[in-house]
């Protein structure tokens, strides 16, 4: 082995080496940048809402804060009618959507015939693409009066923004998950049925734990939608920043929720108030929220992940 | 000798493509049948034909008799499931499921609607043990059947296969994705799979047909040339094109 002849080839002239080098050390670093330029963004973005968000857990009594009074008028800001109310029209946005959604994307990817799928995923895609205003404005007119007509004491509650949220976040749900089975290769399916598998036992034992990775990422994607979401919300759910009596019927009753209370109140505050402070403290909370959202995502996607390259089960 | 499955003048089209034609040939029980033949010549879609895998893909029509046990498996009241528990197949590339080795032999029972239990675990065990593949994954059923080579995902297959207890397994090109002691292994196997099972293999090598089969069809163009024991159909073919193709002069 030793005396075998070097495979570099000494073409390359001393002069252009220097050269190359310095291509190569350029294009590396803007590739470099641009990676790290993302992190420091988001550094940079949770440091201004530490500065400004930061004083209100600061100067606001703990018990204060998570009490049940959001009254910033009288100086009185607690934050648990707006976590209930993000809570309540998140939660009931993602038991609507994603069993809907699921069930959805396996009809289309596993049960359809050719020409509805060409027909149903491009107007699914178009959902995507509606202003959240537009359905806003959708549930104001057409499901609010539903509603109200049903029983409620008013239209906007939290479930007219559940429903609302659930429709915004359907076509993130159904095309990942769509894409997720597409990908689960055909041999399986194969496999299933040749041992006698109906189709239905073939999709809900073999091709959706497969699938279960995109489908984990394509529910959290659901909920990150839902839960940032503001103006369609905003205009739906009432914003009765007060915690509705618990109960079955309490998703029937006008919520806040904080994406709202930042929107709404963000216009009248004096900056550097503690009022002011606080609507970053609520910027602080969400952020927290998401991000733990994103690394459970991660977690479960990541496990998953070691189990297909031959780990433990 | 029984004939397990008995295929009367069958025809079979991909849409206007005629790809198998007029067939006609016995399966005999407990014996291992090879199909032999060059690519395209129908042998596969011929295997697929007998556990109707074929009806997945779309524009498909057959006309003709297959008849396991004297029932025509093409009758309009056939249950498919219920014929493809009776006729198991085994793929050209290993598939098992993304499920650890357990739940991939345990398929099949559980859909037949076996609970877990002991019942569960004992036929997990007798099929991965005549599957032999028993001694060597015994203490890491729950490891991804993923983690296995590809000779040991074949064999897994199989297990997966006669969990069902089926009467025919069909084997689609079973070791051309495997390495030569992988294939040993998997022959080795097929042999004591016929004691029990009818088996019915497709392979393109043909020394894998002369060395584990009983009888051989040779496949070209949709139609089915000789059919006959393979020690005959090999040391005396009776026609001209088996000849040619045996030796290696077509094909």
């Amino acid at each position: 082995m030793t005396s075998k002849p070097s495979l570099a080839t000494p073409s390359r002239t001393a002069e252009d080496a220097p050269r190359l080098r310095i291509g190569e050390w350029i294009i590396e670093n803007l590739i470099r940048l641009a990676g790290l330029s993302t992190i420091v963004i988001i550094g940079l973005i949770f440091l201004f809402l530490l500065r400004e968000g930061g004083p209100a857990f600061l100067d606001i009594p703990l018990r204060q804060l998570f009490g049940t009074r959001w009254y910033p008028i009288e100086g009185i800001y607690g934050l648990a009618p707006l976590l209930v109310g993000s809570l309540l029209v998140t939660v009931g946005a993602v038991i609507i959507a994603v069993p809907l959604g699921l069930i959805t994307a396996i009809y289309l990817g596993e049960i359809a015939p050719p020409w509805q799928r060409e027909i149903l995923k491009p107007l699914i895609e178009m959902l995507a693409g509606i202003p959240s205003i537009v359905l806003g404005f959708l549930g104001w007119v057409a499901l609010a009066p539903l509603i109200q007509n049903a029983g409620a004491a008013t239209g906007l509650t939290a479930f007219t923004g559940a429903v609302i949220l659930a429709y915004m976040s359907l076509p993130t749900i159904i095309s990942i998950s769509e894409d997720a089975l597409y990908a689960v290769p055909k041999e399986y399916r194969d496999g299933a049925l040749a041992i006698g598998a109906t189709q239905w036992q073939t999709i809900w034992r073999v091709v959706l734990p497969a699938a279960r990775s995109g489908i984990v990422i394509a529910v959290m994607l659901g909920i990150g939608r839902a839960i940032g979401e503001t103006m369609a919300v905003m205009m739906v759910t009432g914003n009765a920043a007060n915690i509705p009596a618990f109960g079955s019927g309490m998703i029937f009753e006008p919520v806040r929720t904080m994406t709202a209370t930042i929107a709404a109140e963000m216009g009248e505050v004096a900056q550097g108030s503690l009022h002011y402070n606080t609507l970053f403290g609520i910027g602080i909370v969400l952020f927290v929220i998401t991000f733990a959202i994103n690394s459970l995502a991660g977690r479960i996607v990541g496990t998953r992940g070691a189990r297909r390259s031959g780990g433990k089960l | 000798m029984e004939n397990k499955i008995d295929v009367r003048d069958f025809n079979f089209f991909y849409s206007s493509f005629h790809a198998l034609k007029g067939l006609t040939m016995p399966i005999r029980e407990r014996q291992i049948t090879a199909l032999i033949g060059p690519s395209g010549c129908g042998k596969s879609t011929f295997l697929r034909s007998l556990n109707r895998m074929n009806d997945t893909i779309a524009g498909t029509r057959a006309t003709g008799e297959v008849l396991l046990d004297g029932e025509n498996i093409y009758a309009p009241d056939m249950d498919v499931t219920e014929l493809r528990h009776r006729v198991g197949m085994v793929f050209q590339r290993p598939n098992p499921f993304p499920q650890s080795i357990f739940d991939n032999v345990a398929f099949g029972p559980r859909v037949l609607g076996m609970p877990a239990g002991k019942g569960l675990n004992k036929l997990v065990q007798e099929s991965l043990e005549d599957a032999g593949l028993w001694t060597e994954i015994k203490h890491r059923l729950r490891d991804s059947a993923l983690s296995l080579n590809p000779g040991q995902q074949q064999r897994l297959c199989i297990a997966r296969a006669i969990a069902v207890k089926p009467e025919v397994i069909l084997m689609d090109e079973p070791c051309s994705a495997l390495d030569p002691v992988a294939t040993f292994r998997v022959e080795e196997l097929m042999r004591v799979l016929a004691k029990e099972y009818t088996i019915v293999i497709v392979t393109h090598n043909m020394q894998q047909a002369a060395r584990v089969s009983d009888s051989t069809g040779f496949f070209w163009l949709g139609e089915l040339v000789e059919f006959g024991p393979t020690d005959q159909l090999f040391a005396m073919p009776q026609e001209e094109l088996t000849e040619s193709y045996i030796t290696g002069r077509r094909g």
